[in-house]
């Protein structure tokens, strides 16, 4: 069933998969799930973006949801969280992070719990109902 | 075993027997079979009446003429470098009344080597004081031989084991992603009406088809490379495999006015697989080609040299380089780029390292930002 309202205002996808943001695109919208996105194809163009606004604490200006990926070139999902663990310590903006990877191997699993960051870890394909329930959870 | 019945009993009624004492042990056909069947040798060395003592079975291990005399002196001879300074530590020690038991690497008189287990106790007179050191030696060199193959052995299937999972992650990430991909597009089919969506969608499920192709043609790649029979392994020049990659990649060359100098008289061949010699010459190359510094054009130098016994390969270019901080164990990742933008797929580090590893070799990576980048590779 599809909302009225957007649940949340902001989210934030990082993942160099075209094809699988356009089709995340396409599911945010027809469920109105987030009025807005913010797209990023590696961990490094995300960076770019965030630092300089975590110092003023514009929170319109910054995603309520991200949904990360491992596999990027350039910078990949764990150099990001290294770094923006790091940013993020000094900042009041609060934002839920969650990992979505086609990685299975359990090794990137336990990595990914010792970040108190992560929220959870999703292998994708992500169930469309679990998908949704994710926004609807951190609504207002 | 009725002959040790008889020893024991010999033993219980000639306990102080001194003729039984003087009768020469090794006549004993038991000692002499047990001496024989396990390749040990007895010697003793008496430092009051300065006597060296090899008994029969010593003598034959060490390849000892018949007139030759032992000697405290000589018998280091008897022992090989490295271990010389164990041999003189633990008889030293055992002279002032400490037991020990070593295995060092011996070598007879005729300067075979072999790999022996020794023990050694000090010999007490009446009165408890040492007047000498005695001790047994064995030949144990086809054991320690095996042992040494076994261990090598078992580092190669580890890490044969280790490569084995991480491409299974590999292919594992890489199908599962297009396959999710499939996944949410039929998903949305399902519930879209417009045309138009219909229609992107249906050209999302040509895209990831073309992917799906592309992902299996370099995992197709990759087991392909890597699983070149190693009976190919054959004796090959270097200025040879160069001139032919050299040959495939002219035009490139040309283009891009790289230089490539060359320099093989220190280690002039190996004895590889051919054709991983040449994809790793390839890789490596295109590499310090493609990445090359916007300033200046490529001068890329290739030497080979000897480095702990083993053959060598140094590949230097003058590229823009890659932040090793960063990115340093990275490196050889799968698909793994670093510049944006550069149309690389990044599968060539990974095959590369994948056979230089398969034939027990590394690959090591310098590199500096603006400065460039040094391949040393040891075979």
């Amino acid at each position: 069933m599809n909302s009225p309202q957007p649940y949340i205002k902001l989210s934030c996808i990082i993942d160099d998969d075209d094809v699988y943001i356009n089709l995340i695109k396409k599911i945010i919208d027809v469920k109105n799930l987030s009025e807005n996105l913010l797209v990023f194809k590696n961990g490094q163009e995300a960076l770019d973006h965030f630092k300089p606004i975590m110092e003023n604490i514009d929170e319109e200006a910054f995603p309520e949801i991200i949904l990360l990926d491992l596999n990027m070139p350039v910078m990949d999902g764990w150099s990001f969280l290294n770094e923006f663990t790091q940013i993020k310590t000094h900042s009041k903006i609060k934002t839920t992070l969650y990992i979505v990877s086609s990685s299975i191997n359990p090794y990137d699993v336990a990595k990914a719990k010792s970040y108190s960051l992560v929220t959870d870890y999703l292998i994708k394909p992500v169930n469309l109902d679990q998908f949704e329930a994710l926004f609807v959870k951190h609504s207002a | 075993m009725n002959f040790l019945a008889q020893k024991r009993k010999r033993n219980l009624l000639h306990h102080n027997d001194s003729s039984f004492q003087e009768e020469n042990p090794f006549n004993n056909f038991y000692y002499k079979d047990v001496a024989e069947l396990t390749k040990a040798g007895g010697w003793s060395v008496n430092f009051r009446e300065k006597k060296s003592l090899l008994d029969p079975q010593a003598r034959k291990i060490l390849n000892i003429p018949n007139d030759y005399v032992p000697s405290l002196r000589t018998g280091l001879d008897f022992y090989t470098e490295p271990y010389k300074a164990k041999a003189t530590e633990a008889f030293m020690a055992c002279s002032m009344g400490t037991p020990f038991s070593i295995v060092v690497k011996m070598r007879t008189y005729l300067n075979e080597e072999f790999w022996a287990k020794a023990v050694g106790r000090p010999m007490l007179d009446e009165s408890g004081e040492i007047y000498g050191i005695q001790g047994v030696f064995q030949d144990i060199n086809t054991e320690k031989l095996k042992e040494i193959g076994l261990e090598k052995s078992m580092k190669v299937i580890e890490s044969q084991n280790t490569r084995l999972f991480n491409f299974a992650h590999i292919v594992s990430h890489n199908l599962r992603s297009h396959a999710s991909n499939l996944f949410l597009t039929l998903e949305l089919l399902k519930s879209l009406n417009s045309p138009e969506e219909e229609q992107e969608l249906k050209t999302s499920l040509f895209d990831i088809s073309g992917s799906l192709n592309d992902t299996i043609n370099h995992l197709n790649e990759i087991v392909t490379a890597q699983f070149k029979s190693l009976d190919e392994q054959r004796l090959i020049r270097f200025d040879d495999t160069l001139q032919t990659v050299l040959h495939s990649i002219n035009r490139v060359v040309e283009d891009q006015g790289a230089e490539i100098f060359s320099d093989f008289s220190e280690v002039p061949e190996i004895s590889y697989i051919p054709s991983y010699l040449e994809s790793i010459l390839l890789n490596l190359i295109t590499n310090a080609i493609k990445y090359r510094h916007s300033d200046r054009n490529p001068v890329i130098d290739i030497c080979s040299y000897m480095d702990g016994g083993r053959p060598c390969l140094l590949i230097k270019d003058n590229g823009s380089g890659i932040d090793l901080e960063k990115h340093g164990n990275k490196v050889f990742n799968l698909y793994q780029t670093f510049h944006q933008g550069k149309e690389s797929v990044g599968i060539g580090l990974f095959i590369t390292k994948n056979q230089i590893e398969t034939l027990q070799g590394s690959i090591e990576i310098e590199s500096n930002i603006d400065e460039g980048t040094t391949f040393k590779i040891q075979f």
